[in-house]
């Protein structure tokens, strides 16, 4: 936008109305969605979530817009040490005492309120590392042995956040990671054989103990376990149901009211088809089918293949995050807790959604890619680079005050 | 590049087809399956709770309550919704005061969503559980239906079932007046069971206030006479009614064995009848003035005719002697009544003739059920005249052969009490503002007759009566006794061992406004009426004729 004035403006508007349409979406659903919640447990006035989800939502979209200007300049030479940074985080998610614990799974960092999720760091990240390494090296895709870095660190990354354990999220960077070996051109008979070994993989395993087998039988027939592992579905099945086409109206879902678990966050669809029906899941699948026809478009005008990559991945990104989540809730996957991208409350991942969505729209407007810059990833501005990446996170966890202090530094620091 | 560039092409397909196939899906579920997910929905956010109307009041003739119900819930609970059974079952058994080992068997169960904790738990202690505030356990508004003087009239009154519905006696019988219209309230659940929207579709509408004739001092004096007679003869039960003659009124009702209305269920079921309107027996003697009163309104005889009487007397097969033989006597009318001969009784009886002497046992009442407004009333046994065999007036002018409940003797009394009239006997004196009119009754005798009868009763108090000591000094009492054999039911025949003993009187003498009658089943030790029942006429009537403001002459 700011750089050059390049021929895109179309994709560019329909993301950028797609993304502000979702999160307005997002900040009425989460205050539907949760103010029942936290009014019912007695959890103060009931606003809480929204101010959040707005105050995310505030510091997530200063970061579109830094990054939708200067985002490729800077994210080539910042891919590798940011891929470092968050294998440290994820590792020290592991650490017990660093990492923090919420319902049995450890994925958080941080202190009180400030708390983070790397994998949501990662994912990003991985999408860079991926776009970079398909880009810059010619022919990588003739023998699959040239992918083993890539799957090293991919695969690592994966495993890492599915045994926090955080499965859905792990599917998620799978999924994207798939589908940019599928734009890079990787031979489909690779893929083809990947996926079925891998869902062959999965399927044993899932058969191996009693208690799999059991949720795998749970998401094929939640209602014989509604007491219980098929609880969450049944409730979200029921709030969908009971919206039927048009709804019960807005703030009117029943459901929200201690039935369904996670009503604001993973599960914030249901209360979606609840109070707006139908019609209001359908208005989100267009939101999302907007963004993919955009943002894949953005890939294939992009300048270069590492710019082509970027945005397919980042597309994939969210498209892949959005049909888990859908598919779980209208009950098509098994239980993944992955959020609804832009309209779920959830910090990190929204601040890391918007900042990939500017990453996008740089890519739109056909923003400068230095892939020449790409041999001096490890020189001398590393230390600058990462005190950037540092102070993005830290302007996410503190919400609007500080927005104006980590701009500018950011800004100094590019 | 071009491959690049398809492969995009490609991706977009899949996504699109992805989201395709969510939009379908979500078509799916929010039409063709919305239905039943939208009952399944109402089925656990919506309940229809039923506001139990609150039941009316029964209350004696002059305010006193004698039912009553209070605020009481019922404490249930939905087992999965109940986070910590033990700390739950523990905070539960110190505010009920029931088992902790057996809240926390129902808090765990696994086969049900719903369980009964706690039945009819009264206000004080329903808001101590309310307080707990223990997620999944609920309250249930309902009443408890209470007997403030517990033993009072408890037969009549009868008992309330788990769903307030009356069981037996006027609690039964009333149920329609008492229990009122039960409200219908919609509530709309949150997850953990707490109530997010509260509606009451229908308001409810508290039952009528009954208020009956009897007068609960009056009752609660005949229930301690006829205590005394259970500890004196030790009968199989006893059974006394008190009336006022004039309208029909019942005063008291009592039966005993005493049974705790707040405690049916700890009778047995002989001691829970209503007997003064389901139990029959013979007569005897009591049934003589009846034959009398006929004979006098046809004229056959009058109080002083005179008759010759043999020891003992022959109708058909059989022979009927006295209780207390004697030789040849003459005796008048009054005499035969006052002394209760057999003899004598039977030799009216036949100048009466068969005919006649059925048509005035019907007259009295006897053969059909009195009407009153009680529940479980029996009609007796009256020998239709067509089976009469030869020797049957040799037993039926003295009250053997028929079978009569108390509450017909004391109807049939009344009408020579009050001049005459045959009066449905009444209990209920007004249901909310409706006061039922009163009986006409029906003329069943001439005044003179019933007065003649009237003087000739008194002779039974008299001396050389029946009952001379149940005399009360200053007021002129008028009676009859009777002491009649119970059929053996094993044999069939009269039993030498097990009699009833009766006694029918009433104050003052020519113009009774207290008519007494009472029965005592199988006394043992003494079984004559003179000696078991009469002194409780006596005791019931020293105290209600000063109480009742009945000056002594």
């Amino acid at each position: 936008m700011a750089r050059r004035r390049h021929p895109h403006p179309l994709e560019q508007n329909i993301l950028l109305t797609a993304t502000l349409c979702l999160l307005a979406f997002g900040a009425v659903m989460v205050f539907s969605a949760s103010s029942a919640r936290t009014l019912l447990s007695g959890q103060g006035d009931g606003t809480q979530f929204l101010v959040k989800y707005v105050g995310y939502g505030a510091v997530g979209f200063a970061v579109l817009l830094f990054v939708s200007r200067r985002g490729l300049d800077i994210v080539p030479r910042i891919t590798t040490p940011l891929l470092g940074v968050a294998f440290l985080l994820l590792l020290l998610v592991k650490l017990p005492g660093i990492g923090v614990e919420v319902n049995g799974a450890r994925r958080w960092l941080g202190f009180g309120p400030l708390q983070f999720q790397p994998s949501e760091i990662m994912k990003v990240a991985l999408i860079l590392y991926a776009a970079k390494l398909l880009a810059e090296r010619k022919g990588i895709l003739r023998r699959w042995q040239n992918l083993m870095p890539l799957g090293m660190v991919a695969g690592g990354a994966a495993m890492l956040i599915a045994s926090q354990p955080d499965l859905g999220t792990a599917l998620v960077i799978c999924f994207t990671m798939g589908a940019m070996l599928v734009a890079a051109g990787a031979p489909i008979r690779w893929l083809a054989t990947v996926a079925g070994s891998g869902a062959f993989l999965v399927l044993v395993y899932a058969m191996s103990a009693g208690y799999r087998r059991e949720r795998l039988m749970t998401f094929l027939d939640p209602w014989p376990h509604a007491a219980d592992a098929g609880f969450q579905s049944v409730q979200g099945l029921i709030a969908l149901g009971s919206g039927g086409l048009t709804g019960r109206g807005i703030g009117e879902s029943q459901q929200k009211n201690l039935f369904l678990p996670e009503a604001h966050t993973d599960f914030i669809l249901a209360i979606v088809g609840e109070e707006l029906g139908v019609l209001g899941i359908l208005a989100i699948l267009f939101l999302y089918g907007l963004i993919a026809y955009a943002g894949l478009r953005v890939a294939r005008n992009a300048r270069g293949t590492y710019a082509k990559l970027l945005a397919a991945g980042l597309t994939s990104l969210f498209l892949c995050q959005g049909l888990l989540n859908v598919f779980t809730v209208l009950g098509l996957a098994p239980l993944t807790g992955v959020p609804l991208p832009f309209i779920s409350y959830g910090s990190t991942n929204l601040i890391v959604l918007l900042a990939a969505m500017g990453l996008l729209l740089n890519v739109a407007a056909g923003g400068h890619v230095q892939l020449r810059a790409v041999p001096d990833v490890r020189g001398s501005r590393g230390d600058g680079r990462r005190s950037g990446t540092n102070g993005r996170d830290r302007g996410g966890r503190d919400g609007g005050a500080r927005r104006p202090g980590a701009g500018g530094r950011r800004r100094a620091a590019g | 590049m071009a491959l690049v560039e398809r492969r995009i092409g490609l991706l977009f397909a899949v996504f699109l087809a992805l989201l395709a196939l969510a939009a379908l899906r979500s078509l799916q579920l929010g039409t063709l399956k919305a239905d039943g997910l939208a009952s399944a929905a109402v089925s656990q956010q919506v309940t229809k709770v039923t506001v139990p109307a609150r039941r009316g009041t029964i209350v004696d003739r002059k305010g006193v309550q004698l039912a009553v119900s209070q605020p009481a819930d019922d404490v249930s609970a939905t087992p999965y919704l109940v986070k910590d059974p033990a700390k739950a079952a523990r905070q539960l058994a110190a505010v009920l005061e029931v088992d902790e080992a057996g809240l926390l068997k129902q808090l765990t169960r696994k086969d049900t969503g719903f369980v009964y904790l706690a039945r009819r738990v009264p206000g004080a202690k329903a808001d101590a559980v309310r307080k707990l505030g223990i997620a999944g356990v609920d309250l249930t508004p309902g009443q408890k239906r209470e007997y403030p003087r517990d033993y009072l009239a408890s037969q009549v009154l009868g008992a309330v079932g788990g769903e307030d519905k009356g069981l037996f006696g006027l609690e039964w019988s009333l149920e329609a007046e008492l229990h009122g219209r039960d409200g219908e309230r919609r509530i709309v659940r949150d997850g953990v069971g707490d109530d997010v929207q509260v509606r009451d579709i229908t308001r409810s509408q508290p039952g009528a206030r009954v208020q009956l004739t009897l007068d609960a001092a009056i009752q609660g004096k005949v229930e301690e006479v006829l205590k005394g007679i259970g500890e004196t003869y030790q009968p199989k039960g006893s059974t006394a009614v008190v009336m006022d003659p004039r309208t029909g009124e019942v005063l008291a009702m009592a039966n005993w064995p005493q049974i705790n209305a707040n405690d049916p269920a700890a009778a047995p079921g002989y001691a829970n009848q209503n007997r003064a309107v389901g139990y029959t027996y013979e007569p005897g003697s009591t049934f003589k003035a009846f034959t009398v009163a006929g004979a006098l309104e046809d004229g056959k005889v009058t109080p002083d005719t005179s008759f010759n009487l043999p020891p003992q007397i022959q109708v058909a097969d059989r022979t009927i002697t006295n209780s207390h033989p004697r030789g040849w006597a003459t005796m008048t009318t009054a005499e035969i009544l006052a002394e209760s001969d057999n003899v004598g009784a039977i030799t009216i009886g036949q100048r009466l003739g068969d005919a006649r002497f059925d048509h005035w046992v019907r007259r009295f009442g006897f053969g059909s059920k009195t009407g009153v407004d009680l529940p479980g009333e029996e009609r007796g046994i009256v020998l239709p005249l067509a089976k009469y065999s030869g020797s049957s007036m040799g037993n039926l002018p003295i009250g053997q052969g028929e079978s009569v409940t108390p509450m017909q003797i004391a109807s049939a009394y009344s009408a020579i009490a009050n001049g005459g009239v045959l009066r449905t006997p009444r209990i209920i004196r007004r249901i909310g503002d409706e006061v039922p009119p009163l009986p006409t009754g029906k003329r069943i005798i001439s005044e003179g007759t019933a007065a003649a009868v009237r003087g000739m009763l008194k002779g039974v108090l008299a001396p050389g009566g029946t009952a001379p000591e149940a005399h009360i000094e200053g007021y002129d009492l008028a009676g009859k006794t009777g002491t009649a054999n119970k059929v053996d039911e094993r044999t069939g025949e009269y039993s030498k061992a097990n009699y009833v003993a009766s006694f029918v009187g009433f104050a003052p003498a020519q113009h009774p406004r207290l008519l007494i009658s009472i029965m005592v089943d199988e006394p043992k030790g003494a079984i004559y009426g003179g000696t078991v029942a009469a002194p409780a006429f006596q005791k019931i009537a020293g105290f209600a004729l000063p109480y009742l403001g009945i000056e002594p002459k």
